[in-house]
């Protein structure tokens, strides 16, 4: 592993050679854009197979959902599939089998992360902690504390995601569980203010780990007629969130909803009903030569270390 | 390898973190004609065993019972078979029993009835639990009762509006808030220990044939016109 320190001086070493290069050829070539392809889902409310009836008869249920993902694999190169939260409880999958089945197949259908909704408290902190061991892919709270609980050590409070160059930060915001869940259920679970945790969270990702997307996924709820915060409140109070990918609400939001947050500048809101009934997907277009040297870093590192040597 | 260099040379005094240039939305109909078999059979051995336990049969229903207003066959099955099975369980009396009609989410079919009819019904692990209302609270339900047409409701045999104090039957769903019921509101719950779908389904398997009738329940709380 090479430590940054000495990547510093390697790079030192390469901008003595910049006037040699052939600026214009290589600027070219760097035009192309990458794009980042975020695929999500919420409130699947363990609908494994199809709805059988109603006006959903046919569609949705994390079968479907896997076919449906595996084609856009093929089609696209840099994915992140995110859901978030409410994957527990709705069928009687997850009556008899307590979630195993989901988590199961969402790290077949390769989930690379997801959120904590109230549902997933269901069979209490304990149910959840219980059935972790089925999935292959991070939970993320960033205003959950669940210190002094059996989910201390199981839950990440934010994740950062390479992908094609991109540096994508994700943090995770859960719902008041007073009021909605059983105190029985959720134990020592400390709820955080979701607008102070999320803008500290958020700095972080952006400034300090200088992502380049920062993506909040919010068991919030879309918004309400009330005071009470939800997606729409968290956008405009906050700073450095790109994308919101909400659930709770069910909402079908056929396109997404942009807000200004608290210095004028554009969050995406996203949601997608419930069910896996639709999947949302939204591409970003991130011009190469403005991505940050930890990516290169990494892509180039083979190179670098033949040059250096 | 001067590619390499340049482009380390770029990155090194370009801005650390970049923002998207443009994005492109859309979504998916979550339907497909293609089975990913690998997935089936993951599912199957789950399938099989929900489908064993779900199609079982625990009674026969003389009838088909849907959700009408301002009285249900459905509406009045269910609240008559939670306030028999909680009061079975409660050590004092209850008054009535109050839902609401959204909540019951598919009607009971006629003929033979299975977990999963039951699990249709009632999906939701709500908890049957008993509220306390004074008198003005009580009128509140009635309010609430008459402005929305009607819900499933049941009475016990001595009911009368003329109490101070009444022992209400529901979910801990709407004594929390569900359906903008505001006479539950921040209201102690007790548990009587069962959930709503439990209570239904041990009432099926202690009948041989269920049904239900109409009898005009709801003018004993609608306003005279």
């Amino acid at each position: 592993m090479k430590t940054r320190r000495t990547f510093i001086k390697k790079i030192g070493l390469g901008t003595a050679l910049v006037g040699l290069s052939p600026l214009q050829a290589f600027s070219k070539d760097a035009k192309k854009p990458i794009k980042l392809t975020i695929l999500h889902t919420n409130d699947m409310h363990s609908h494994i197979e199809a709805f059988s009836s109603g006006r959903n008869k046919g569609l949705g249920g994390m079968f479907q959902l896997s076919s449906l993902v595996k084609k856009i694999r093929q089609e696209e190169e840099n994915i992140l599939l995110l859901d978030a939260g409410d994957i527990f409880q709705g069928t009687p999958y997850f009556n008899l089998f307590g979630g195993e089945l989901e988590f199961r197949l969402m790290s077949d259908i390769g989930y690379d992360a997801v959120t904590i909704g109230n549902h997933d408290f269901d069979n209490g902190i304990d149910g959840l902690a219980s059935q972790m061991h089925h999935a292959n892919f991070p939970f993320i709270s960033s205003n959950y504390d669940f210190s002094n609980t059996i989910l201390e050590d199981k839950v990440i409070p934010h994740k950062v995601f390479n992908k094609g160059g991109i540096k994508v930060g994700v943090l995770g915001i859960g719902i008041e569980l007073k009021g909605l869940v059983d105190p029985k259920l959720y134990g020592n679970t400390q709820y955080l203010d979701p607008v102070t945790v999320a803008n500290k969270k958020a700095h972080y990702l952006k400034k300090k780990l200088n992502c380049d997307l920062v993506i909040c996924l919010s068991h919030l709820g879309f918004k309400y007629k009330n005071s009470k915060v939800s997606d729409m409140k968290l956008a405009a109070q906050t700073k450095n969130i790109d994308l919101i990918i909400g659930g709770h609400t069910h909402s079908f939001l056929n396109e997404p909803v942009i807000v200004k947050n608290s210095v004028k500048k554009d969050v995406l809101i996203s949601q997608v009903g419930f069910g896996a009934i639709k999947l949302g997907k939204i591409d970003f277009y991130f011009d190469e030569n403005m991505s940050n040297y930890c990516n290169f870093e990494h892509a180039f590192d083979s190179n670098v270390l033949d040059v250096i040597a | 390898m001067q590619f390499i260099y340049l482009l380390l040379a770029l990155t090194l005094f370009s801005p650390t973190t970049s923002e998207y240039t443009s994005l492109n939305r859309e979504v998916y109909d979550v339907q497909s004609l293609d089975v990913d078999s690998n997935m089936y059979y993951t599912i199957l051995p789950y399938k099989t065993e929900l489908d064993a336990q779900m199609n079982a049969v625990l009674c026969y229903s003389t009838q088909e019972m849907k959700k009408t207003k301002p009285e249900s066959l459905l509406g009045n099955w269910t609240s008559d078979v939670c306030l028999e099975m909680a009061q079975d369980m409660y050590e004092d009396d209850i008054d009535l029993s109050f839902f609401n009609t959204g909540g019951l989410r598919s009607p009971i079919p006629q003929g033979e009835i299975t977990i999963r009819d039951l699990y249709k019904l009632m999906p939701f692990e709500n908890e049957l639990v008993v509220l306390e209302l004074n008198k003005t609270e009580m009128l509140d339900l009635k309010a609430y009762f008459n402005f929305t047409k009607g819900q499933p409701i049941a009475f016990a045999d001595d009911f009368t509006l003329n109490d101070s104090l009444f022992l209400v039957l529901t979910t801990d769903y709407l004594a929390n808030g569900g359906d903008k019921m505001k006479f539950f509101k921040d209201k102690t719950q007790h548990k009587v220990g069962i959930k709503m779908r439990d209570a239904l389904i041990n009432y099926c398997i202690k009948k041989d044939t269920i049904s239900s009738n109409l009898d005009e329940r709801h003018l004993i709380l609608f306003d005279e016109n």
